[in-house]
């Protein structure tokens, strides 16, 4: 499986493709009035708005810098291809794992499923983000609220 | 009635053949046994019939010898009369009838019930006269009477007489003599219980008129009572006795072949009796046509006497051989019957050992086979091979495969096991070799059909993903064209750099040389600085512009590696591709950062450089050493500037491999695009056949498994 490395600050996160749909550039982003830090803002994609997490403000509470390198990740959430935008500070490659190299961190946040894995290469420690769980119950409502 | 019938229904299906056979065949021997029961009582009637007969004769024997006494004691009481002499003999004779009806009760007491001479049976039937004790009484009279006259003494003789005779006669009836079945013994009874007797009689009554002969004189009373005497002699006993006894004699020997020695002796008796009977008759023929009034009857007398013990002796000789015959005609029965019981309770076993074999011969067979139909029924068709090959019936198994002997065989129960055998060991063979073949067909279906299922969805992704990797593709494609010719212009550019800077080089040389006369050239160079700045300037925009492209690249190949993902293990060559294309980009914005560094330095150096000549401008005079350390650095700028050209050029060789690998995958993609629709058509069909051979083949295992085992 291939996933793509995030850099956020001095970390790496390795989230995988499989249920990316594109990797865009960063765009210029709307931002949303009275949002938390984790929502950097929407922008209009094929006629659409969407809404985009920022994967730095969710991790750091700390809003993403964006570089050159910077990317937003598409992904679709639900099974009529709605799509939200993560932005990521730093993405430019990928790496090869497999389903048994990911392990458990040491500590879970029932609060927040999406990490908590980790896969080790080399001396690199990167945390695992997993997409579909990144969309918390409370996130979700407020995006969507949003959005509609 | 219906639930007796159910139950005996049941009963059959509870019971095997072999004993349904044999209970049938003990049904079928219960009216045998009724059918000999009846003969054999019929026997032992008959048996009995004749035993009867043998008491009778015994009984009679005993009554004769009363009888003849009797008589006796009547011509010794008449003959007392006239020879007082004789009286003394009359109490010998009174014991010897004493003697006799003491036998004679002690022999009717031991067949009373069987001749019926019980008080009881005999007050029934109105003889009460018959009765042993009336019998004794009756004599008891008789020697106590006082008879005086010839009359007298015959009158109280008679009662006894008539007693006994009656007696015999009532013995004769009551055994069955009279009823004889067989000619010669009819005809010895018939002498002994009615000729006989009544001879006796007739001539005991003659031996009376002999004796009264010899008193009185002949008169015309006394030749009626002569006539009537000899014609019953004639008739009663020359002719009939003669005659009878002729026939007993014919029938004796035609069923016992020679004569019996009791017979020998009978004919002898019976001979001299009728010869004595003739000798009489004519004495009497002449008594009754002769003309004188005095005559003598010693005699008639004497032979009346001697005629009377031939016949007491041709009497008993009677009954003796009449005691023989029937006791010969009982044994017989006998022997009949227990020839007959021998010979049928002996057939009936022969009948019980022959169903019992033939049933066997039936239910072994037809046992053995229902085993083999029961595993077969159950599926376990091995296991009836196992049976066949291990257990021997009536047949061995190997016979089974001999053709020589089995189509001789007639018996449907060994018929029914050699079908039933050939049958099961062609089962076996079948099933394995279905089983096999099904095997083998649901492993390859499965296969085929894993294989489709995977092939299809990849087909799928495939074809969906290719159209996309196409387009991007393209992108790549003149993305990196662009790129292309971005580099050439940087190249072109870095190369007027480097130039410049040999210029200045050459120029800072002059000024060295002649540092005082370029004092006005500083200005110039300043100027030239500051073009020197600008170009930098402009390399830093170009930079720019590479380093965001390579982003791009960069971004292409991200989705690149998406798209790839998406499509699965048979783009693993494209996601190589993807991540080739994104290392060079990232090799290009890693030496872009460093073009960038070096810009830096270049625009510090130079700005250092343009403040050296402005204070060389306003200093007067410069120090030497300011200069070639200013030379220095230029020589640096020099350096970077040349190190810059092969780093741009490889750049430029990146991007101009990008353009060639991009079109390339182009291309593949597009044909494998359509070759991937053709087999997507093509799997679909595939599909289809493979699903109804399955379900045939799940069907046929199915079917299958009822036969367990394999």
């Amino acid at each position: 499986m291939q996933a793509l490395i995030c850099g956020v600050e001095n970390l790496e996160f390795a989230i995988s493709l499989q249920l990316v749909h594109k990797v865009i550039p960063p765009v210029k982003l709307k931002p949303i009035l009275n949002a938390p830090i984790s929502v950097a803002g929407s922008f209009l994609y094929q006629g659409k708005s969407i809404p985009v997490i920022d994967l730095s403000g969710l991790l750091y509470n700390k809003a993403t810098k964006i570089k050159l390198s910077s990317r937003i990740l598409l992904y679709k959430y639900d099974l009529e291809g709605n799509l939200v935008g993560v932005l990521s500070q730093s993405v430019v490659e990928t790496l090869s794992f497999e389903q048994h190299e990911l392990k458990a961190e040491g500590y879970y946040d029932a609060a927040n499923r999406y990490l908590g894995k980790i896969l080790i290469r080399g001396n690199r420690t990167i945390g695992y983000i997993e997409l579909k769980e990144i969309l918390t119950p409370e996130l979700k409502s407020s995006l969507f609220t949003v959005t509609e | 009635m219906e639930k007796l019938l159910k139950s005996l229904v049941v009963l059959f299906h509870l019971t095997t053949i072999r004993l349904k056979l044999i209970v049938g065949a003990s049904v079928f021997a219960i009216p045998t046994a009724i059918l000999l029961y009846y003969v054999v009582s019929g026997q032992n009637t008959t048996i009995e019939f004749s035993q009867k007969e043998i008491y009778g004769v015994e009984v009679i024997e005993k009554a004769l010898p009363v009888y003849e006494f009797t008589y006796q004691h009547l011509h010794l009481q008449l003959e007392s009369k006239r020879n007082p002499a004789v009286s003394s003999e009359i109490p010998n004779i009174q014991k010897l009838i004493d003697r006799s009806l003491h036998q004679l009760s002690m022999v009717s007491e031991k067949y009373e019930n069987e001749l019926s001479l019980t008080p009881d049976a005999l007050k029934s039937l109105g003889f009460a006269e018959f009765e042993a004790g009336a019998i004794k009484a009756a004599w008891e009279k008789l020697r106590l009477s006082n008879a005086k006259t010839h009359e007298e003494i015959i009158e109280s003789h008679q009662h006894l007489l008539t007693i006994m005779q009656g007696y015999i006669a009532y013995v004769g009836d009551r055994s069955n003599l009279i009823l004889d079945p067989e000619l010669h013994t009819f005809y010895l009874m018939d002498a002994s219980v009615v000729t006989l007797p009544k001879l006796v009689q007739v001539l005991h009554q003659g031996k009376v008129m002999g004796d009264t002969l010899s008193n009185f004189r002949i008169n015309e009373q006394s030749k009626i009572q002569f006539v009537g005497l000899r014609s019953t002699l004639a008739n009663e006993g020359i002719e009939k006795l003669d005659r009878n006894f002729s026939i007993v004699v014919k029938e004796s020997i035609s069923m016992f072949g020679t004569g019996s020695r009791e017979l020998v002796d009978l004919q002898m008796k019976h001979n001299n009796f009728i010869e004595s009977l003739r000798e009489m008759n004519s004495e009497l023929g002449k008594l009754t046509e002769t003309t004188e009034k005095d005559i003598d009857g010693d005699k008639l007398s004497g032979l009346t006497l001697t005629t009377l013990q031939r016949i007491n002796s041709y009497y008993l000789q009677t009954l003796k051989t009449l005691h023989y015959y029937v006791t010969e005609r009982v044994d017989g029965y006998k022997y009949d019957r227990l020839f007959a019981l021998t010979v049928s309770i002996l057939a009936i076993l022969l009948a019980y050992a022959v169903m019992i074999s033939l049933a066997t011969f039936i239910s072994k067979p037809l046992a053995k086979v229902t085993l083999l139909a029961q595993e077969i029924a159950q599926g376990r068709v091995d296991m009836a091979k196992e049976m066949l090959e291990t257990k021997t019936g009536v047949f061995d198994y190997l016979q089974i495969v001999n053709p020589e002997t089995t189509h001789r065989v007639k018996d449907e129960s060994i018929k029914l096991n050699l079908a039933i055998s050939a049958m099961t060991l062609k089962l076996e063979d079948v099933l394995n070799r279905i089983q096999q073949a099904g095997v083998e067909v649901t492993s390859s279906t499965n296969q085929i059909t894993s294989s489709i299922r995977s092939l299809e969805i990849t087909v799928t992704e495939q074809a969906s993903s290719t159209s996309e990797v196409s387009a991007t593709s393209l992108e790549i494609s003149k993305t990196s064209e662009q790129l292309a010719e971005t580099v050439g212009a940087v190249t072109i550019m870095a190369e007027e750099a480097s130039g410049l800077a040999q210029e200045g080089l050459t120029n800072f040389e002059h000024v060295n040389a002649m540092m005082f006369m370029m004092s006005e050239a500083s200005i110039a160079l300043t100027d030239k600085l500051e073009i020197l700045y600008q170009k930098t300037a402009n390399i830093t925009g170009v930079l720019s512009t590479i380093s965001k492209l390579a982003a791009q690249t960069n971004l292409l190949s991200l989705n690149a590696a998406i798209e790839a993902e998406k499509a699965g293990a048979h783009s693993a060559g494209f996601t190589v591709v993807a991540s080739e294309i994104r290392k060079l980009a990232n090799q290009t914005a890693v030496s872009a950062l460093e073009i960038q560094t070096m810009i830096s330095e270049i625009e510090e150096t130079i700005n250092d450089g343009m403040s050296y000549v402005r204070n060389y401008s306003e200093s007067a005079k410069d120090s030497t050493n300011t200069i070639q350390s200013f030379a220095r650095d230029l020589n640096k700028i020099i350096e970077y500037t040349n190190g810059l050209v092969p780093g741009i050029q490889t750049v430029d060789q990146s991007m101009n491999a990008q353009v060639l690998g991009a079109g390339q995958i182009s291309t593949a993609m597009q044909q494998l695009n359509e070759a991937a629709r053709g087999t997507q058509d093509s799997i679909f069909d595939f599909r289809t056949v493979t699903q109804k051979l399955n379900a045939a083949v799940t069907s046929l295992r199915e079917v299958l498994s009822i036969f367990s085992g394999k």
